[in-house]
């Protein structure tokens, strides 16, 4: 049994613990300070507000609560995430280390420019981690999603940098798309891919 | 705009550049550059026992440029060197965010101490009160805003992944800031600049061998100098040449990063 750690909360979340419970996960959810014993798998959801201010309208704390805030959330989560999934055996299947963030990180959004740039400062520091934790079999993935299933409920951002709709003629679900590839991400047989950014938008966002 | 100016050494002429960090390194390469094609440019620096030097030495060529005292993790510093530059000038066309502090190389699972701190302060904050306080003066000049990055926010750093992460953060503040003020007509872009700097002549000093191995992974051979490599640039980002562009990161860095 997949033993997963889910960091964050809302609506999105609670739908990603119940696809990912469908499918055999043992799943803890909480927040950082919660991250005790050992896992197979962690996922951050990091806290963004979920509606617009334009960035000159933005105070300093809600700038802080915006960008700085989740970046270090991130930060304390990979550094308290790391002792969980390290593995002392060549032998024994990686621990990964993944985030979920929407692809407003990759094209930016007028109204959302602290949120891109927290989740921009989070894929760079998914490659460092990947890059320092490599030979402690601790591997890492950002997994990139519509805007629209991100911030389900809310008043996101709606999907940019495509002039046409996701491909697969829908956004997203939680539970029954994005819980299955965090399952497949999990597994021992996804061990060599870490570092990377994994865009499950359903075709919008195609970008090189 | 109606009259782009896309040719000549006065591609600048008659406009004002802001670069904090101005005093040295990439700041100073970029200010030297803008200034030599024409912009009038306030080095915004913490140390102005090197910033007003280097201010008297442009001056000495020739060109229009001042000193002021800007420590940019003081929101209250940022804002005051746009306004003193807006006093001199009464106009502001292109500022450079370029000043970034604080060590954050090492373990990431080490607690981030006061380099980490510092880091967010000097690049990230900085960035968003860079912002604030020009937007107003771009949006009347129709300007550009140019933000300082990495390569190591674009690919990770083992070395210093928390240096990536702000840097790449930074990255991210331009690109949606690019969507939301590209209706005022100010256009936000990175550089991404890989040069011989004070900074760097200290790693390589501390470590010779990472010059060879900056220099072997650099198509073009060698490490940029920030005047004549990493200048010009900053002039086409503050110039009409660049009136269409905005929202991107240019690597200019020999082709040592090649991923986007």
């Amino acid at each position: 049994m997949t033993r997963t750690l889910l960091v964050g909360s809302g609506q999105f979340l609670d739908a990603l613990d119940d696809g990912l419970r469908a499918l055999g996960h043992d799943v803890t959810a909480g927040d950082v300070g919660g991250l005790i014993g050992t896992a197979d798998l962690v996922v951050h959801v990091p806290k963004v507000p979920n509606g617009p201010t334009d960035l000159v309208n933005l105070t300093p704390d809600n700038w802080v609560a915006a960008c700085e805030a989740p970046l270090d959330e991130a930060v304390a989560v990979a550094r308290a995430a790391h002792p969980m999934l390290a593995r002392q055996s060549a032998d024994d299947g990686p621990g990964r280390l993944a985030w979920i963030i929407p692809t407003t990180a990759l094209g930016g959004a007028a109204g959302f420019v602290a949120t891109g740039a927290a989740c921009e400062g989070i894929r760079a520091l998914a490659k460092g981690a990947a890059k320092q934790w490599g030979a402690d079999r601790v591997v890492t993935t950002v997994l990139v999603v519509a805007p629209e299933a991100f911030f389900a409920g809310a008043t996101g951002p709606r999907s940019e940098g495509s002039l046409s709709g996701p491909a697969l003629g829908r956004h997203g679900d939680p539970g029954s798309d994005l819980a299955p590839l965090l399952d497949l991400l999990a597994d021992p047989r996804a061990a060599f891919t870490t570092g990377g950014t994994l865009v499950a938008d359903g075709g919008t966002w195609m970008a090189p | 705009m109606s009259n782009p100016t896309t040719t000549g050494e006065g591609l600048l002429a008659g406009r004002v550049a802001l670069v904090t960090g101005g005093a040295s390194g990439i700041g100073l390469g970029m200010a030297t550059a803008m200034a030599q094609h024409g912009a009038a440019v306030v080095l915004a620096c913490r140390r102005t026992e090197t910033g007003e030097p280097a201010a008297e030495a442009l001056r000495a060529d020739g060109h229009d440029a001042n000193c002021i005292r800007c420590d940019v993790t003081r929101p209250g510093e940022v804002h005051s060197a746009v306004a003193k530059a807006l006093e001199r000038h009464g106009r502001l066309d292109c500022l450079v965010h370029n000043a970034v502090a604080g060590q954050t190389g090492g373990a990431l699972v080490d607690r981030p101490g006061t380099g980490w701190r510092l880091l967010v302060a000097s690049s990230l904050r900085a960035s968003f009160e860079c912002a604030q306080a020009a937007h107003g003066a771009l949006r009347e000049t129709g300007g550009s805003l140019v933000l300082l990055t990495s390569a190591a926010g674009m690919e990770g750093s083992e070395a210093m992944p928390l240096y990536g992460a702000a840097k790449a953060a930074q990255r991210g503040l331009a690109k949606g800031l690019a969507d939301e003020w590209g209706p005022d007509g100010i256009r936000v872009n990175c550089v991404a600049p890989l040069a011989r700097t004070p900074a760097l002549a200290g790693a390589i000093e501390a470590d010779p061998s990472l010059g060879e191995r900056l220099e072997a992974r650099t198509p073009l051979g060698r490490i940029g100098d920030p005047a004549e490599d990493i200048g010009p640039v900053a002039v086409f980002l503050a110039s009409d040449l660049s009136r269409h562009v905005t929202g991107q990161t240019v690597s200019v860095d020999g082709g040592g990063f090649r991923g986007l």
